[in-house]
């Protein structure tokens, strides 16, 4: 997979911004720049959570429609435009299983997430950092692992995660949250 | 910050707010309580990274090379493949027109006004269903953009809010005309550590301390009140990322004036009475 240009320097974030505004104005250039940059990422969570090339395929198309539509809420100084996609992607990508399941159910999560702080970014700068980020999370414990995944690429809530893993609803709290923590320590001891 | 009873309840919910894995009502109450918990909000703050960079913790899948077209036909309207084709298709057609056919000329205006016309209908009706289409999705797309700004300006009011509240109160714990200040004495377990409680019985009790030393997993810094009888929980105390403490604390019922307090260092949850090391002990004279 070719490395991907997400960097935080002043260049690529007002590279970004023209890009989506670009993207806005329907400009093929801009498409063909972001789908090249990033597709592989986009497809690759997408695949990850839809469990089908086909499915993905539909979200990641989405994800480019998505992202044309709301390009005024991009804001570079939060994040680069790979992640504000992979975002999208993500978004979309739970919300097409949970279609695909027979729709929304009472107690699932809500899949959105607050932006983080202004300044306070973990940009992956290489594929080798995005390995190092994956190797952490399938290194974490059994349990805090299946807890992130079916949390964070499954949009389940803490009860239903519970109940699939039949735990109690306090342990599975726990187990994400030594998780995170556990790949905040990875990143930080990375940098 | 609130007490460890206030925040008993949230304990491990920053994680699964910061991963978007929290439903509806948790949310809200989570959210409601990040009001008053500036540790939750510390955790929340460090742990948002992490999940937008998850994102990229999947196994890679090349896309098929046919998403591309498909991807920039989709955004642009047109792909280049179609706009070849169509262009093919059009001067195909005119080789095959040339040899007109015969009739009046009268008869071939009325024809082309009436597909003029019929153009115009379809065109119209098109753009029209389009334009219904766009409105319908934009509607939908402004709802979910405008609920998603409304979190995060919730989030950071609530995060401003909570600040200017704890420095008001702060501000008018330390002018309290009772005011008694308590030296935290360090304990062997962290001898360079500092820390203060600055008592007022009349507007509560605030609590500064550092060079403590990073909280284990499973563990939490801890207040107590000693009493005459038994210590008496105050609450967790958290270390904000300056390896800091500051908090607002209140004193248990039926403690009427400063008493020794302790802070020692205990496995979550616990509460009940002291079982961890002493990292302070602060006495009033």
């Amino acid at each position: 997979m070719a490395t991907e240009p997400v960097t935080d320097t002043t260049s690529s974030t007002l590279t970004d911004a023209r890009l989506v505004q670009r993207l806005a104005a329907g400009e093929v250039s801009s498409v063909t720049t972001l789908y090249d940059a990033h597709a592989t990422s986009l497809f690759s969570l997408a695949q990850h959570i839809v469990d089908d090339q086909r499915d993905a395929e539909d979200v990641v198309e989405n994800v480019f429609r998505q992202a044309r539509t709301e390009a005024n809420r991009f804001d570079p100084a939060r994040g680069s435009v790979g992640s504000w996609l992979l975002l999208i992607t993500r978004r979309l990508a739970i919300e097409h299983v949970r279609s695909r399941s027979g729709g929304q159910e009472a107690d699932v999560a809500t899949v959105q997430l607050p932006d983080p702080a202004r300044r306070q970014q973990f940009e992956v700068q290489t594929t080798d950092e995005a390995d190092h980020l994956r190797n952490a999370l399938v290194s974490l414990p059994r349990l805090q692992c299946i807890a992130v995944e079916l949390a964070y690429f499954e949009g389940l809530s803490p009860s239903q995660i519970a109940e699939r893993l039949e735990h109690q609803v306090e342990v599975i709290r726990d187990k994400v949250r030594l998780a995170l923590h556990a790949l905040r320590a990875s990143l930080e001891a990375r940098e | 910050m609130t007490t460890g009873s206030a925040h008993t309840p949230f304990e491990g919910l920053a994680g699964l707010y910061a991963v978007g894995a929290l439903n509806a009502d948790d949310r809200r109450s989570f959210e409601k309580h990040i009001e008053l918990c500036r540790s939750c909000v510390g955790e929340v703050m460090s742990l948002l990274p992490v999940a937008h960079v998850l994102t990229r913790a999947v196994p890679y899948h090349d896309p098929p090379p046919q998403l591309r077209d498909r991807v920039i036909q989709a955004i642009v309207g047109v792909s280049s493949e179609v706009k070849v084709n169509d262009l093919t298709s059009k001067k195909s057609s005119g080789t095959r027109d040339r040899p007109r056919r015969k009739g009046s000329r009268a008869g071939r205006v009325l024809f082309n006004l009436l597909a003029v016309l019929c153009l115009v209908i379809a065109g119209g009706l098109g753009w029209y269903a389009s334009q219904q289409v766009n409105l319908v999705r934009s509607l939908q797309e402004n709802l979910d953009a405008a609920n998603n700004r409304a979190v995060l300006a919730e989030f950071q009011a609530a995060t401003a809010q909570q600040v200017a509240r704890e420095s008001r109160q702060r501000a008018d714990i330390l002018a309290a005309e009772d005011l008694v200040i308590i030296l935290m004495e360090s304990q062997p377990a962290a001898p360079d550590a500092r820390g203060r409680a600055y008592w007022s019985t009349s507007r509560g009790i605030v609590l500064t301390a550092m060079g403590l030393p990073p909280v284990p997993e499973g563990r939490t810094y801890h207040l107590w009140f000693v009493s005459a009888t038994n210590p008496v929980s105050g609450g967790s105390l958290f270390l904000d990322n300056d390896g800091r403490i500051a908090a607002t604390v209140h004193a248990p019922d039926g403690v009427t004036a400063p008493v020794p307090m302790a802070i020692t260092l205990e496995p979550d949850g616990a509460g009940a009475a002291p079982s961890g090391e002493v990292y302070f002990l602060g006495r009033p004279n």
